[in-house]
C-alpha cells in the first residue's frame, strides 16, 4: 500500500500529495511522464487548505484519475470530498503518506488512529494487540485489525 | 445425518471444483422453519441483545429494500406454515403473527430496521445487496453467525472486494462471472447454493469479532474426538431479486452435521475431496490446523490404516 | 409468470402504440425502479415473448409500455399493433433490472433514439423529484414520429433537447456533446444497436468510466426461430434437431460438461467453440467473450446445417 500503480486509459490525471507523500509521488510522475500522460500536481504544503483542494477535484472534467499521498486525516477528508463529486474508486488511488493510519479493531469496532511503523498496535479503546491486514473499507476509512492471537 | 441437513456434495463429486454452482429454486422460500427454530431464535436473540453493533446494520438508502425484503419473508413464513404463521397487510406496514413463539410483530414501511425487526424471527442471517454504479455492494444484514467474517466492517463494501480473502475466487474470472450473475438474477426466478467448510465444535457463532474464542476449538481436535467435535458447516445460501427495489435478499441458514452421523459412501467422499483441495483453500476453510487428527479418524473409519493381514 | 391483462391501447404516434397493463385480478402489480423492463408473453400459446420497458406506473397500479411498429419486425411487434386488444390476455415477468440510475454521480446525461426513450421518462422524472440534474438529448425523425414528444416537453421544459433528423433546418446529435462534462456524469444510452454502440464507444473515449456508461441490449428469446444445426467434437460430428437442446446433446454424448442453471444465467456451462457460428441466445457472456469462441450451451446452438460448430472439448 506504499506506491501507486499507473492505471493507464485516463484521459488525466491529477496528483496530490504533500511533503511526506514526496516519494510515491515523484515515482508515480515518472510513469506519467514515461507514458506521455497529461497530468496535473497540486503540493498540499502548509496553508493549502481543504476547501482549495476539494473544489480542484469537483471542477475536473470528466476522464480524470485522481492520485492522493496524503497524511491520514485530511486523506480521509479528501476521499470524502471525492465521492461526493461522484468518482468511482476506479477513479481514484490513495495512499497514507508517513505511517499513521487509520484501523478498525475486528472486536470492538473502534478506529484508532496509529503508528503502524511499529507492530502490534494496539487498539485504543478495548486495548488487545492487533494485527493490520491490507484490508480497506472505504465506508469506515480505515484498514482491518485482528487480534494477534487469531493468527 | 438428519433429513433436513443439506449435503452439499453431488454423487459424482470427488474432487474440489471452482465454479459458480448455483441453481434456480422458483417457487421455493427463503427461509425454512425446522426442528432447531426456537433454540436458534434464542440465540440469536441472545447474540443482538449483547452485541447490537455487530449482528444489525445498515445503510441509509436500504430501508424500502428492508421493508420489502421483510414482507416478502414474512409471507414465505406463511407460505411455508399456515397453521403457525399469518400476516395482516395494512397501509404502511404489516403485522405478522407467530404462533410458534406465541408473538406478534409489526413492521412499518419506513422505519429503517424492518429487517432487524423480521430476523427475529427466522432461523436465516439475512442480508441486503443492492445495486450502484453497475456494482453489487453489501448494504444491510441481520447477521449472527458468520463463518469467519465480520458485517460490521464488511457494511457498504463491493461485493468484489469482501470475497478478496477467498482462495481462488479470482480464478479463471469467476468473481467477475458471479458478479455478473448477481447483476443478471431475476425476480422470478430465485437461486440457491450450499457453502460448506469444516468447523471444530457446533458453535454457529464464528464471527470475526469472537475469533480468538472459537479458533481454540481447532488445537482440541484428536482423531478420537474427531467424529464428534468436527462438523461438516453447510449454508444453504438463498438468492432473491426483490422485484420493486431490485435490491437482493441473501438469505444464510448455517447447518451442522458431525463427521460421526455421515455413512461410509460419505465418508470416503469428503475424504477425496479433502485429499484434492489446495493447501490455501484448505487453510482458508479452516481445516489445516486439524488435518493430521481429522485424517487419521478419517482413514481409521475407512480401514485405510490398517495392514493388510 | 403474473397473468395479466391489457387495460387500454393509446396510440401515441402514427407507428408507437402505447398499453397498459394491470393483473388479471385487479389487485396493484408492484411498482418499478426507473429504468426497469418487464419481459410479456402474448399471442396463441404465448408465442411473442418480448422485453418491453416500463413507461409509467399509473395510479391504479398498472405499467404502461410503448411498442414500435417495426418493419423488419420478426412479428412480436407486428403482433402487438396489429392484433392485441382492450381486454386480451397476457403473462409478464416482475419487473427487471434494466438501467438502475446511477447511485453516486451528480449529473445524469440520457441519449434517446427512436423508441429507446421508453426506459428512459421513468429515469428523468426519478431525477426531477430528488432534484438531481439531468438532461434529455432526444433523436427522431420528425416531431410527428417523436413519442411522448409533449409529455416530455410539458414535464421537462428546461431539460430537454430535440433532434429531428427529417425536418427541415435538421439538427444533428453528435458524439461531441460527451465531451463537456465535469467528473461525477453519468451517460445513458437507449436506442438501435448502431446507435447504442456509437455512443457507448464515444463515452469510453470521452473519458467517461465503463460504470457512468448505462446501455440495454435485448437478446432474442430462447424459444423462438431455433434451426438445426451440425456440431462437431474430436469424438465425431452430429446433428442436432431445431426443438432439441445443445447441452442435453452434449451431455447424452458422454462430454461431462458442469452445469447449473440452464438458463443462460449462470455461466457454469462455457464450452469453447473453434469454428462456425453461434446462435448466442444468453445474456451472460460479454461481446468480448462471444467473439473469443464462448458458448453457453444449455440456451445457445449452432446455426447451420453445412457448416458446423467445431467444438473443443
Amino acid at each position: 500500500m506504499n506506491s501507486f500503480h499507473f492505471a493507464a486509459g485516463h484521459l488525466r490525471y491529477l496528483l496530490i500529495f504533500d511533503s511526506k507523500g514526496a516519494e510515491p509521488a515523484a515515482s508515480l510522475r515518472n510513469s506519467l511522464i514515461n507514458e506521455g500522460a497529461e497530468f496535473k500536481e497540486l503540493y498540499a504544503g502548509s496553508g493549502r487548505d481543504l476547501k482549495w483542494i476539494s473544489e480542484e477535484i469537483s471542477s475536473q472534467k470528466n476522464g480524470t484519475c485522481l492520485y492522493a499521498a496524503l497524511e491520514t486525516g485530511l486523506l480521509e477528508k479528501l476521499e470524502t470530498a471525492a465521492v461526493c463529486a461522484g468518482y468511482l474508486p476506479e477513479e481514484i488511488q490513495f495512499i497514507p503518506s508517513g505511517s499513521r493510519r487509520r484501523i478498525f479493531c475486528a472486536h470492538c469496532h473502534h478506529i484508532s488512529i496509529t503508528d503502524c511503523e511499529n507492530p502490534p498496535v494496539q487498539c485504543s479503546s478495548c486495548g488487545r494487540y492487533l494485527k493490520v491486514s491490507g484490508s480497506r473499507s472505504g465506508y469506515w476509512q480505515a484498514y482491518l485489525a485482528v487480534d494477534r492471537e487469531a493468527f | 445425518m438428519k433429513s433436513s441437513f443439506p449435503y452439499p456434495f453431488s454423487k459424482e463429486q470427488r474432487t474440489y471444483s471452482y465454479s459458480n454452482d448455483a441453481y434456480p429454486i422458483t417457487g421455493k422460500p427463503c427461509i425454512e422453519v425446522n426442528d432447531s427454530y426456537i433454540e436458534e431464535i434464542s440465540y440469536k436473540r441472545q447474540l443482538i441483545k449483547e452485541q447490537p453493533g455487530r449482528c444489525f446494520r445498515s445503510l441509509p438508502h436500504t430501508h424500502e429494500a428492508q421493508y420489502e425484503a421483510a414482507k416478502l419473508t414474512a409471507e414465505h413464513l406463511v407460505n411455508v406454515s399456515e397453521e403457525e404463521f399469518s400476516i395482516d397487510v395494512t397501509t404502511g406496514g404489516f403485522t405478522l403473527y407467530n404462533s410458534i413463539l406465541n408473538e406478534q410483530v409489526s413492521v412499518e414501511e419506513f422505519s429503517g430496521d424492518a429487517l432487524r425487526v423480521i430476523g427475529d424471527h427466522v432461523q436465516e442471517d439475512l442480508i441486503l445487496m443492492t445495486e450502484r454504479d453497475q456494482d453489487i455492494y453489501m448494504d444491510a444484514g441481520y447477521v449472527c453467525f458468520p463463518a469467519g467474517w465480520s458485517l460490521t466492517f464488511n457494511l457498504g463494501m463491493p461485493f468484489l472486494q469482501i470475497h478478496e480473502p477467498v482462495p481462488g475466487f479470482t480464478h479463471q474470472g469467476l468473481d467477475r462471472r458471479i458478479l455478473r450473475f448477481l447483476r443478471g438474477l431475476h425476480a422470478d426466478t430465485p437461486y440457491e447454493r450450499l457453502n460448506w467448510s469444516l468447523s471444530a465444535g457446533r458453535r454457529l457463532d464464528h464471527s470475526l469479532e469472537t475469533i480468538t474464542e472459537w479458533k481454540r476449538e481447532r488445537q482440541l481436535v484428536s482423531p478420537d474426538n474427531a467424529g464428534n467435535k468436527v462438523q461438516l458447516r453447510v449454508e444453504r445460501q438463498r438468492l432473491f431479486r426483490l422485484p420493486e427495489t431490485q435490491a437482493i435478499l441473501f438469505t444464510i441458514h448455517t447447518h451442522h452435521c458431525a463427521l460421526d452421523e455421515l455413512d461410509y459412501p460419505l465418508v470416503e467422499q469428503l475424504y477425496k475431496i479433502l485429499e484434492s483441495m489446495p493447501r490455501d483453500i484448505l487453510k482458508y476453510k479452516g481445516v489445516s490446523e486439524y488435518e493430521e487428527p481429522l485424517k487419521e479418524y478419517l482413514e481409521r473409519k475407512l480401514d485405510y490404516g490398517r495392514e493388510p493381514s | 409468470m403474473i397473468s395479466a391483462v391489457i387495460k387500454e391501447v393509446i396510440c401515441e404516434t402514427a407507428t408507437v402504440k402505447r398499453f397498459r397493463i394491470g393483473d388479471i385480478k385487479g389487485r396493484p402489480l408492484v411498482k418499478f425502479t426507473p429504468g426497469a423492463h418487464l419481459v410479456t408473453e402474448i399471442g396463441s400459446s404465448k408465442k411473442w415473448v418480448r422485453p418491453y420497458s416500463i413507461v409509467r406506473y399509473t395510479r391504479d397500479g398498472s405499467y404502461e409500455i410503448a411498442v414500435l411498429k417495426t418493419e423488419r419486425s420478426r412479428g412480436g411487434s407486428r403482433y402487438w399493433h396489429e392484433k392485441v386488444r382492450k381486454g386480451d390476455g397476457l403473462k409478464i415477468s416482475l419487473p427487471r433490472n434494466g438501467m438502475k440510475p446511477s447511485f453516486s454521480a451528480r449529473h445524469h446525461v440520457f441519449l434517446a433514439a427512436g423508441i429507446g426513450i421508453t426506459p428512459i421518462i421513468g429515469m428523468a422524472r426519478w431525477c426531477k423529484e430528488r432534484g438531481i440534474g439531468f438532461e434529455l438529448h432526444y433523436t427522431a425523425r420528425t416531431k410527428a414520429q417523436c413519442a411522448f414528444y409533449s409529455h416530455l416537453k410539458t414535464n421537462f421544459p428546461g431539460q430537454c433537447h430535440f433532434y429531428f433528423t427529417r425536418e427541415t433546418a435538421a439538427e444533428r446529435l453528435t458524439p461531441e456533446l460527451l465531451y463537456q462534462y465535469r467528473t461525477g456524469t453519468a451517460v445513458y444510452i437507449c436506442g438501435p444497436p448502431a446507435f447504442n454502440h456509437q455512443y457507448k464507444a464515444a463515452a469510453l473515449a470521452a473519458g467517461f468510466p465503463d460504470r457512468a456508461v448505462y446501455t440495454e441490449m435485448f437478446v432474442p428469446p430462447s424459444s423462438e426461430g431455433r434451426k438445426p444445426f451440425v456440431f462437431s467434437t474430436s469424438h465425431g460430428s452430429y446433428r442436432a434437431g431445431a426443438e432439441e437442446n445443445f447441452l442435453d446433446l452434449l451431455l447424452e454424448k458422454g462430454f461431462q460438461i458442469p452445469y447449473s442453471c440452464r438458463s443462460g444465467q449462470c455461466g457454469t456451462c462455457e464450452i469453447s467453440v473453434k469454428g462456425g457460428e453461434v446462435d448466442h441466445r444468453d445474456q451472460f457472456l460479454t461481446a468480448e467473450e462471444k467473439m473469443e469462441g464462448r458458448m453457453l450451451p444449455c440456451v445457445s446452438r449452432g446455426k447451420s446445417i453445412t457448416f458446423p460448430l467445431i467444438i473443443e472439448l
